[in-house]
């Protein structure tokens, strides 16, 4: 009997031996951080539910690329030799990925804090800025293609906006930015534009109070349209008797360089001709001397120098006249008034009352405040 | 006795060798993989964003689950590794169908802002011609017809972007072009029952 089962004693007690070992070598194995990375990964994705995806991109990708060089490193040890691995990488690797993570997690709160009351305040302003700009400078002659880029802008602030109300905050960034280039670019060539133009203001005083003086001297009428704002005034020996809105060419701002041009003449001229109804389609006319001396001297120095073509034609049939009170600047360069101010204007001057015509008398600051506190 | 001892030595560790060697679910994880990067072809990752989120994070917590079996000297079993990798293909295929489906709904969604904001421009230009045109008023026509061409070159933006297949974007870029239009709309309809009035 003892020999039948001495075999399978053996073989038991062997088993119980091998296992031991087995059992006792499986202590001494490296345990890798299991929790570390499970805590890496939580918080890297916790990292990504805040938005650091949005706002904090470089951070958060330095916390994945860390995440995924710890999977590598984990798979490299779990390759070699149970008692030639290593975790002390792994569980490095691990910290770091948790830190990054949290990094990049508290970057995207701060800056999305940050982002949300500036873009409120810089959507405020740019709205504030179109009003203001819209209710100035409606009907200013803004070259088309600039015309072109400040409609777009309002329409890429509208987006904006949207984007904020529905916090898409990176979204809205990019309209913003776009909009504020394609908006605040209509300030400075405004400004630019008036300030060349108003440069010339000192001349115009001069020739107002010139006209002025004689005519407090002669007892005679006399005519100042100004354009901005567009008003055309009639003094009797040098005091003023009466003022009529006016409207002028389309391209108001400067002077008449060539027919076509659409632009009202600038500088001293005289009543040449009266025209009752029967002699004009605009209810009553008053005809002017376009072009003086002055015009045609700049006018021919312009063709000679060739910034003016040749074949141009320095045009004529400047008139105050009148079918305005459209409320807007629509004539080809004349100066048009209601029915009822031209009816006024026309009984009061004669053939020969001068008619003096400028760009304003009143300081820019004061015309334009806020074109200063834009730029 | 020898020879059954040695016997004996070689059967147990054989036993315990068919035990703990078990090997890591290779197919399961390509599988997997390739269900994830599926999802993300078909732009998963935009319009189901969340869910592709938990998709990603499902597959790691399964890929570390194969190294921690892995990091075992014996007894290792991969059974729970495999029923995480199935259960990260089912979401992703999923996935995959859910993104067609909302890509379809938001093409439809666009299609639909198009057609509207189309008849809403057309309605802005015969307006246009029928606004009132007083003191201040041509020049406000004369902006909000730079703004109808803006809106015009927007919406252009937007078809562009649409069949770029980036429908997202030609939605959000409708969306605001349209309620800007709606609002010229109001606008031109109130200046037209004024003088009406």
């Amino acid at each position: 009997m003892k020999k039948i089962f001495r075999p399978f004693l053996i073989v038991f007690f062997s088993a119980i031996s091998i296992i031991t070992l087995f059992g006792t070598l499986s202590f001494l194995i490296p345990q890798p951080p299991v929790e570390k990375v499970t805590e890496a990964r939580k918080t890297l994705g916790k990292a990504k539910t805040v938005k650091a995806g949005d706002y904090a991109i470089e951070k958060l990708t330095l916390a994945q690329n860390l995440y995924d060089s710890l999977m590598l490193e984990w798979a490299n040890q779990n390759r070699k030799l149970f008692f030639r691995r290593d975790y002390t990488g792994v569980s490095s690797l691990a910290n770091q990925t948790i830190d990054a993570s949290n990094t990049a997690a508290h970057h995207a709160r701060d800056l999305e804090k940050l982002f949300n009351t500036q873009f409120e305040r810089r959507i405020a302003e740019l709205k504030d800025v179109t009003s203001r700009f819209d209710s100035v400078f409606a009907g200013f002659p803004f070259p088309p293609e600039i015309k072109a880029r400040y409609a777009k802008g309002k329409i890429l602030l509208s987006e904006a906006s949207r984007f904020y109300t529905k916090e898409k905050l990176t979204l809205c960034n990019e309209r913003l930015a776009e909009a504020e280039e394609k908006i605040s670019i209509v300030a400075p060539i405004v400004h630019q534009k008036l300030t060349d133009y108003f440069a010339q203001q000192s001349d115009w005083i001069n020739l107002v109070n010139t006209a002025l003086k004689e005519s407090r001297v002669s007892g005679g009428e006399l005519i100042i349209v100004e354009k901005i704002p567009p008003i055309c005034k009639v003094y009797k020996a040098g005091k003023l008797t009466a003022s009529f809105q006016a409207e002028l060419g389309v391209n108001w701002i400067g002077d008449k360089h060539y027919k076509g041009d659409k632009a009202t003449p600038e500088g001293k001229y005289r009543v040449v001709k009266k025209l009752d109804k029967k002699h004009t389609i605009y209810h009553r006319a008053l005809l002017i001397n376009y072009p003086n001396q002055e015009d045609e001297l700049r006018f021919n120095a312009a063709i000679a120098k060739g910034s003016l073509s040749e074949k141009a034609d320095i045009g004529g049939l400047i008139e105050i006249h009148g079918e305005g009170g459209k409320g807007y600047h629509w004539t080809d360069g004349c100066v048009a008034l209601a029915n009822r101010d031209m009816e006024s204007l026309f009984a009061k001057v004669g053939v020969g009352t001068p008619v003096i015509i400028i760009g304003s008398l009143k300081d820019y600051s004061e015309l334009f405040p806020f074109l200063d506190e834009e730029l | 006795m020898k020879k059954y001892f040695v016997s004996g030595v070689l059967a147990v560790c054989l036993a315990i060798l068919s035990i703990s060697c078990g090997k890591a679910p290779q197919a399961e994880i390509d599988s997997a993989k390739a269900a994830v990067d599926s999802a993300k072809a078909v732009g998963a990752d935009v319009y189901l964003a969340e869910t592709f989120t938990t998709i990603q994070d499902s597959l790691n917590a399964a890929l570390e689950n194969i190294e921690q079996v892995k990091s075992k000297g014996m007894f290792k079993n991969f059974d729970n590794a495999k029923t995480m990798l199935a259960s990260v293909k089912t979401m992703a295929d999923q996935a995959v169908v859910e993104t067609e489906v909302r890509k379809n709904q938001v093409k439809e969604e666009v299609s639909l802002i198009l057609t509207e904001i189309e008849a809403i421009s057309a309605e802005n230009i015969e307006l246009l011609a029928k606004a009132p045109k007083g003191k201040d008023g041509q020049a406000a026509l004369d902006e909000i017809k730079a703004e109808l061409e803006a809106i015009d070159a927007s919406i252009a933006e937007a078809k562009t972007l649409f069949d770029g297949g980036n429908y997202m974007a030609a939605k959000e870029k409708l969306s605001a072009s349209k309620s800007k239009d709606m609002s010229i709309n109001e606008e031109l309809k109130a200046a037209i029952s004024k003088t009406r009035k």
